[in-house]
C-alpha cells in the first residue's frame, strides 16, 4: 500500500499545483485573475 | 481478392456517366444564369452600383420579392433543398473521412507488415465506393434544386465565387481519379516502391477531398458572415476575401474532425451488420476486429470534438452576438437540449461497446468491477448535461413551482455545469479506453505501482481542477468569467489525455499479453451499439446542421441579401426535428442499399446446369 500512497500523494501534488499554475496562466492571458475581485 | 469484371465495367460506366452528368450540370447552371444576371444587374443599378454593373463585376446583393422565387405546384421548394443538401452533407461527410483513415490504416499495414490491416483498409474503402456515387448524383440534384429555387441567390454567390466553384468542378475530377486510381489499383499496386506509389495517390486523394471541403465550407459560412463586400452589399472583387470569412476556419476544423468520427460510425456499422450476419468464426473474428477498429477511430475523434463545437459557437458568437444568442440562449436553444441527448448517447454507447470488448480478453476479470462505477459517472455527466435552464410550464405549473427555474435542477441548466460534465464524460470515456487497453496485458517494468498511482493522481488533480473552475467560477463570479473559465476546463481534460497516454505507452512497453485476444467473442448487443452510434450521429449533424443554417433567419446571407421566398421564417423545432428524422431515413435506407451492394459484389452464384449440358 506504502508503494501506492506515497507516490500518489506527490503526484497529486505535482499535478495540483501544475494545473493551478496552468489555470492562472490562461486566465491571465485572457486579462483575468484566477480569484475574481468583483 | 479479384473484383468480378462485370462490376468493374459497371462501376467505370456508372463513373463516366457521373462526370458527364456534373459537366452537363455546371453548362445548364450557367445558362441559367443568364437571365439572372440581367435581374441582378437592373438590382444594382437600382442600388446605384453603376461603376460595378459598366465593369460587370462589382454587383450588389439582388433583392427578389415573393413573386420571383420559382414555384413548382405541390413542392416545397425549402423542404426540397433542405433534404436534398443534408443527403448529399451526409454521403460527403462519409466519403471525404473514410480515406482519411483508410490511409493511415494502410501505413500501419505497411510499416508493421501485418497483412491484415491492408485487407481492412481495402474493405472500408470499397464501403465507401459506392457511396461516392451516390453523393455525386445527390450533389448534382442539390446544385439544380438550387438553380431552380433560388436563382437570384446562386447568381449572386456564383459571381463571387466563381473561381472557386470552376475549380471545384475540375478538382471533382482529380478527386475521382484518385480515388478510382486508389481503390482499383489496390491489389496492382502491392509491395515495395508500388506501396509508396499507391500511398501517394491516397494522400493525393485526401488532399483533393479536404480541398473540395474547404471551398464548399467558404461558399456557406460566406452565407452567414460575409466578407469581401462594399457597405452597400456589393463585392467588392476580392474573392480571397470571401472565402476567408470569419466563420470559414471554424468550420473547416469542426468538419474534419466531425467526418472522421462519421465515417467511423457509419463503417462501424458496417462492420456490425457483416459480424450479425457471418456464419463462420473466422468471419466474426474479422468483423469484430474491424468494428472494434472503427469504433476507436470514432471515439478518437468524437473526444475533442465537442472542443470544436465550443470554437466554433464562441466564433459565431464573436462574430455575431444576435446570432449566437439565437443558437443557443433563443429559439434554437431547445436543439440544443435535443444535441446534449445524442451526444450523451454517442458516449454510452461508444462505452457500452468497449465494456462489451473487455470480453474477448481472459485478462478483463481484473478491470470489470470497475465499469460500474464509469457508467454512473458518465450516466451522470449526461444527465447534466442534458439538464434544461427553463421548462415549457403550464401557468399552473409555474405557480407551484416559484418561477421558470426548478430550485435545485435550474442551476445544472447553465453552460459552466454542461462544461464540467461533458469535461468528465470525456474523461471517463478515456478511462474506459484505458481499462480496455489493459485488460489482456501484464506490465513488465519495475514502476507500475508508482505509473498506476501517478496515472490516479493524475486524473484526480485534474478532476478536482475542472470542478473547482466549474463550480468558483461558474457560480460565484461574472459572465466574463465564466466564459474565460472553460479553456483552462478543456486544456485540463487535454493535458490529461496525452499524458495519460504517454504514461500507458511506456508502463506497458514490453507487456505480456494474458492469453490471445479472442476476437469474435463478443456478445450481438454490442452491434446494436455500433448501429445506435451511426443513427444518433447522423441524426445530431442533421440537426446541428439545421441549426448552423437556421441561425441566418430570414437572411439567405446575413445582413446583406434578404430571404423573401414564402419560407422565410424559423419553423418550430418539431416540425424541423421531423424534417430532420425523415432525412435520416432515407439516409439509412441508401445505406443499407449500399452494405448490401458490398456484399452481393462477393457474392457468386454458381449456374445449375441442365442434364442434357452436364
Amino acid at each position: 500500500m506504502k508503494d501506492y500512497i506515497l507516490p500518489f500523494l506527490v503526484a497529486f501534488l505535482v499535478c495540483s499545483a501544475a494545473f493551478l499554475a496552468l489555470d492562472a496562466a490562461i486566465m491571465n492571458a485572457q486579462g483575468l485573475s484566477l480569484i475574481f475581485s468583483g | 481478392m479479384g473484383i468480378p469484371q462485370a462490376t468493374r465495367k459497371g462501376h467505370r460506366a456508372a463513373a463516366l456517366v457521373l462526370l458527364v452528368l456534373i459537366f452537363a450540370l455546371f453548362g445548364a447552371g450557367l445558362s441559367w444564369l443568364q437571365p439572372t444576371l440581367a435581374f441582378a444587374q437592373e438590382t444594382a443599378q437600382e442600388a446605384g452600383d453603376v461603376q460595378g454593373v459598366a465593369e460587370g463585376v462589382y454587383l450588389a446583393a439582388p433583392q427578389p420579392t415573393e413573386t420571383d422565387y420559382p414555384q413548382i405546384a405541390g413542392v416545397n421548394s425549402r423542404v426540397v433543398v433542405w433534404l436534398v443538401a443534408q443527403l448529399h452533407l451526409w454521403f460527403a461527410a462519409f466519403i471525404l473521412a473514410v480515406p482519411i483513415f483508410v490511409l493511415i490504416i494502410e501505413g500501419v499495414g505497411m510499416a508493421t507488415g501485418d497483412e491484415r490491416y491492408d485487407k481492412m483498409a481495402y474493405e472500408f474503402i470499397k464501403v465507401s465506393i459506392t457511396a461516392y456515387s451516390l453523393t455525386a448524383i445527390l450533389g448534382g440534384l442539390l446544385i439544380i434544386t438550387l438553380f431552380v429555387f433560388y436563382p437570384h441567390l446562386m447568381q449572386f454567390l456564383s459571381n463571387i465565387f466563381k473561381e472557386s466553384m470552376f475549380y471545384y468542378a475540375l478538382l471533382f475530377f482529380v478527386e475521382s481519379a484518385c480515388l478510382y486510381v486508389y481503390y482499383y489499383g489496390w491489389h496492382w499496386l502491392q509491395g515495395g516502391f508500388r506501396k509508396w506509389v499507391h500511398l501517394t495517390v491516397g494522400l493525393l486523394l485526401n488532399a483533393a477531398g479536404t480541398t473540395l471541403m474547404f471551398l464548399a465550407n467558404a461558399w456557406i459560412t460566406f452565407m452567414m458572415s460575409p466578407a469581401g463586400l462594399d457597405a452597400s452589399g456589393g463585392f467588392s472583387g476580392d474573392a480571397w476575401a470571401a472565402m476567408h470569412n470569419f466563420l470559414w476556419n471554424p468550420i473547416n476544423l469542426h468538419r474534419v474532425i466531425a467526418n472522421v468520427a462519421y465515417g467511423g460510425s457509419i463503417v462501424g456499422a458496417y462492420a456490425a451488420y457483416k459480424f450479425l450476419s457471418a456464419s463462420s468464426a473466422q468471419d466474426k473474428a474479422h468483423y469484430d476486429w474491424m468494428g472494434y477498429t472503427a469504433n476507436l477511430i470514432a471515439i478518437s475523434a468524437l473526444l475533442p470534438l465537442p472542443f470544436a463545437g465550443y470554437y466554433l459557437a464562441a466564433e459565431i458568437y464573436a462574430y455575431s452576438q444576435q446570432m449566437g444568442i439565437t443558437l443557443m440562449g433563443g429559439i434554437f436553444a431547445w436543439l440544443f437540449i435535443i444535441q446534449a441527448v445524442l451526444i450523451g448517447t454517442l458516449f454510452l454507447s461508444a462505452n457500452y461497446y468497449l465494456w462489451c470488448g473487455m470480453g474477448r480478453s481472459e485478462g478483463a476479470v481484473r478491470y470489470n468491477k470497475y465499469v460500474k462505477y464509469l457508467a454512473i459517472v458518465i450516466i451522470g455527466a449526461f444527465l447534466v448535461w442534458f439538464t434544461p435552464h427553463t421548462l415549457v410550464l403550464t401557468n399552473q405549473e409555474l405557480k407551484a413551482l416559484g418561477g421558470p427555474y426548478h430550485k435545485y435542477l435550474g442551476p445544472l441548466g447553465i453552460m459552466p455545469a454542461k462544461n464540467t460534465a461533458v469535461n468528465i464524460m470525456i474523461l471517463f470515456t478515456t478511462l474506459s479506453f484505458i481499462l480496455y487497453r489493459r485488460a489482456n496485458k501484464v506490465a513488465v517494468v519495475p514502476w507500475v505501482k508508482a505509473g498506476n498511482a501517478a496515472q490516479v493522481a493524475l486524473f484526480s488533480a485534474g478532476i478536482v481542477n475542472i470542478l473547482i473552475l466549474g463550480i468558483y467560477h461558474g457560480y460565484f463570479t461574472n459572465t466574463v468569467y465564466k466564459v474565460a473559465a472553460s479553456i483552462p476546463q478543456v486544456a485540463t481534460t487535454l493535458i490529461i489525455i496525452v499524458a495519460s497516454t504517454i504514461i500507458d505507452r511506456f508502463m506497458y512497453r514490453g507487456a505480456r499479453d494474458v492469453a490471445p485476444l479472442r476476437w469474435g467473442r463478443i456478445p450481438d448487443r454490442a452491434q446494436y451499439a455500433l448501429f445506435l452510434l451511426a443513427v444518433a450521429f447522423t441524426w445530431l449533424m442533421g440537426l446541428m446542421g439545421y441549426i448552423r443554417s437556421g441561425i441566418r433567419q430570414h437572411w439567405h446571407i446575413v445582413g446583406v441579401m434578404r430571404d423573401n421566398s414564402p419560407d422565410a421564417y424559423t419553423p418550430t423545432l418539431g416540425y424541423a426535428a421531423n424534417v430532420v428524422s425523415v432525412g435520416t431515413i432515407l439516409f439509412m435506407a441508401m445505406v443499407i442499399f449500399v452494405f448490401w451492394l458490398s456484399h452481393v459484389s462477393t457474392v457468386k452464384t454458381v449456374p445449375v446446369l441442365r442434364e442434357s449440358e452436364a
